[in-house]
């Protein structure tokens, strides 16, 4: 692989409240790359998906992040997603009150308007929606329903990637996708983000699980403890992480 | 047509006119201008709505006139400054057995009408309703006749200008349907103080449907009145916006006086800056086996204030009462305040009450959800506070008076 640099981290340093997570966390992500982060509870990778958005309740305190050649962490959350920061979060949130599919349009137009592209509305947009929809099974009646609301563990991540299809984005985080889903549901986001694979794309896929990377081959398997990735290696990484467990690396890292 | 905003030409009108007018002034004195020791003036000072001002400018009133009367209306009534204006209003013909015409005509041509019915609604030892009794120049009267529906919604567009008191007089005859659409409005920038009643009586089966707007007057101070009393069968449902002016204040009295009558009162108030607006509810089940249904809610930015008292009686003999009050509001800055307080006051024993009230912020986890799928932060919070003013706006048939509401709401938030 030798895609452009898309995303690098520098000894990124992060504190949830008083208490610091991330503790030196290097990572450089290439166009055309899959990576996956694994690691055990509690060892930071729900918290760096949420810095990479921008959460204002994590404080980056040391380290560099610089995205296709900028400073991450000088853009604003919205700034972030419209240049092609996506995170598919484990635990979408439900907003009463408005509409999926009313959401869905203003996020894809808010990026389309971003990229000098005209909006899309009432016929082509219903269109688009259908094909992507169809893409990872979800049921056509959750687009007039409130966001997320009364929505099952699986329809919750169908549409968190549905949302990523929609928008495209360069770099994708997947925290955690897979916790709580069934195997179909699992495999129905697998492939969606298997569909936008490209060379000009890269993901990130968070996850306590070796059995999400079945579906989604890793180009590198990093794994996270106590704030510092102590190890990279292939996709085999993760086949020994499960058969042997975290311990064996982490004994001697703490 | 200037007018002060005192009575109408006090020459002219019948005795037993003037014999009300001196009673109303006769309880004034009695009770006296309520403060804050009223647990109902709690948070905002009636005084403010008894000082005097200059009238508008003939022009603002004109073109208010003209972009607030609402196309789907069947006939608009334009007051402006408590006097009606026949030549900014739009009439049709009359309807057999109906009217739909100013109460200073009423005075002469429905007489016994307005006379057996004027202010018997009026809860006893309210200062404001007194002083609107006393005081008050002219209105609308509308009377229904039995087994007619209305062709369209009847507007009330009262155009502040000065110190002006208006009374409407609403009486629906059994089984009738009307539509009524309030909006109160002034110019900008000019201070304007109006006080009106809006009074409604249901006989047997009627049904009401009152929507009320404050629509602009960034200086107007609005108290409104609305009391209607439901015979059996007959239904009363009000929605009002308070979404513009300096200070507002409804007062909504009604009395549930016949089995399978239904109240369902609502509304939605919204203000920011320096803004105060403060909501009265007053529903009294007289009888048994009838049903009130509220849903008020507020949202408060700026340094403003929203106030909520609703206080539901039921009378000992009014077994099977249904009576449902909800309250919901949000915060939109630290500086702004919500007061939420629901009063139950229940004698009988068999019947089914329930109140909740909820005050909260807007929800940061969603705010930073939709920021990180490319939604602006004011895009974010206005997709919010939309969700949350949503229900009350939606149920609004389509129309420009919805419109309107839609529109206020983008620029009060």
């Amino acid at each position: 692989m030798s895609g452009e640099i898309l995303l690098e981290l520098k000894g990124l340093r992060a504190k949830a409240g008083e208490t610091e997570i991330l503790k030196g966390l290097d990572l450089t992500v290439r166009r055309g790359e899959v990576h996956a982060i694994m690691g055990p509870n509690g060892s930071g990778k729900s918290t760096l998906s949420q810095v990479i958005a921008g959460h204002p309740g994590y404080e980056v305190t040391g380290g560099t992040a610089q995205y296709k050649g900028k400073d991450l962490f000088s853009l604003a959350p919205e700034i972030r997603s419209r240049d092609g920061i996506f995170i598919a979060y484990q635990y979408p949130v439900e907003i009463p009150g408005v509409a999926n599919n009313y959401f869905l349009r203003t996020a894809l137009n808010e990026h389309r308007k971003h990229k000098g592209l005209p909006e899309l509305e009432g016929g082509p947009f219903l269109k688009l929606l259908r094909e992507r929809m169809k893409a990872v099974h979800m049921d056509p009646a959750l687009s007039g329903r409130s966001l997320n609301e009364g929505f099952s563990g699986g329809q919750k991540k169908r549409n968190e990637v549905l949302q990523m299809l929609l928008l495209e984005p360069e770099l994708a985080f997947l925290d955690e996708t897979d916790s709580g889903l069934d195997i179909d549901a699992l495999r129905d986001c697998a492939d969606g983000v298997n569909s936008l694979r490209s060379p000009e794309r890269a993901f990130v896929v968070v996850t306590h699980y070796q059995r999400l990377l079945d579906h989604i081959i890793p180009d590198f398997v990093h794994v996270l403890h106590d704030g510092r990735i102590i190890r990279t290696g292939s996709k085999e990484l993760a086949l020994e992480l499960e058969a042997k467990g975290y311990e064996w690396l982490t004994a001697g890292a703490a | 047509m200037a007018h002060g905003g005192g009575g109408v030409s006090v020459g002219v009108e019948p005795h037993w006119l003037l014999a009300r007018r001196d009673e109303a002034e006769r309880t004034l004195v009695r009770t006296g201008i309520p403060d804050g020791r009223d647990e109902a003036w709690k948070y905002l000072d009636a005084q403010q709505f008894l000082v005097s001002a200059h009238p508008s400018p003939p022009d603002d009133v004109s073109r208010l006139a003209a972009a607030l009367s609402l196309p789907e209306a069947w006939q608009v009534m334009v007051f402006a400054g408590g006097v009606f204006r026949k030549d900014l209003s739009r009439l049709a013909p009359q309807l057999p057995g109906s009217a739909v015409e100013a109460m200073s005509t009423a005075l002469d041509t429905d007489a016994p009408s307005v006379g057996s019915h004027l202010g018997e609604l009026d809860p006893m030892d309210s200062a404001m309703f007194a002083a609107n009794r006393e005081r008050w120049s002219d209105g609308l009267f509308l009377e229904i006749a039995a087994d007619a529906t209305l062709p369209g919604p009847v507007q009330i567009l009262d155009i502040g200008s000065g110190s002006s008191f208006l009374r409407h007089l609403v009486l629906a005859g059994p089984r009738s349907r009307s539509e009524i659409l309030e909006v109160r409005v002034a110019p900008d920038g000019i201070l304007a103080v109006g006080r009106s009643v809006l009074e409604a009586n249901l006989q047997q089966g009627a049904s009401v449907s009152f929507r009320s707007l404050q629509a602009g007057g960034d200086r107007l101070r609005s108290w409104a009145g609305l009391v209607a009393r439901l015979e059996r069968g007959s239904e009363f449902s009000s929605r009002q916006f308070l979404v513009s002016g300096e200070l507002a204040r409804t007062e909504t009295v009604v009395e549930l006086a016949g089995p399978e009558a239904r109240a369902d009162l609502s509304g939605l108030t919204a203000v920011s800056g320096a803004r105060v607006a403060d909501i009265l509810t007053l529903v009294r089940h007289a009888s048994g086996r009838a049903e009130s249904r509220q849903l008020f809610q507020a949202l408060a930015g700026g340094k403003s204030t929203a106030s909520f008292l609703g206080i539901v009686q039921v009378e000992r003999d009014a077994q099977k009462t249904s009576a449902r009050q909800s309250n919901r509001n949000l915060l939109l800055s630290r500086e702004a305040s919500i007061n939420s307080r629901p009063q139950l006051e229940i004698w009988a024993d068999d019947v089914k009450c329930s109140h909740g009230s909820t005050t909260g912020r807007l929800d940061e986890k969603a705010l930073f959800f939709l920021r990180s799928r490319g939604f602006s932060e004011s895009g974010a919070r206005a997709l919010l506070v939309r969700a949350f003013a949503g229900e009350l706006v939606e149920g609004l048939p389509e129309g420009s008076f919805r419109s309107l509401v839609e529109t206020l709401l983008e620029e009060t938030l």
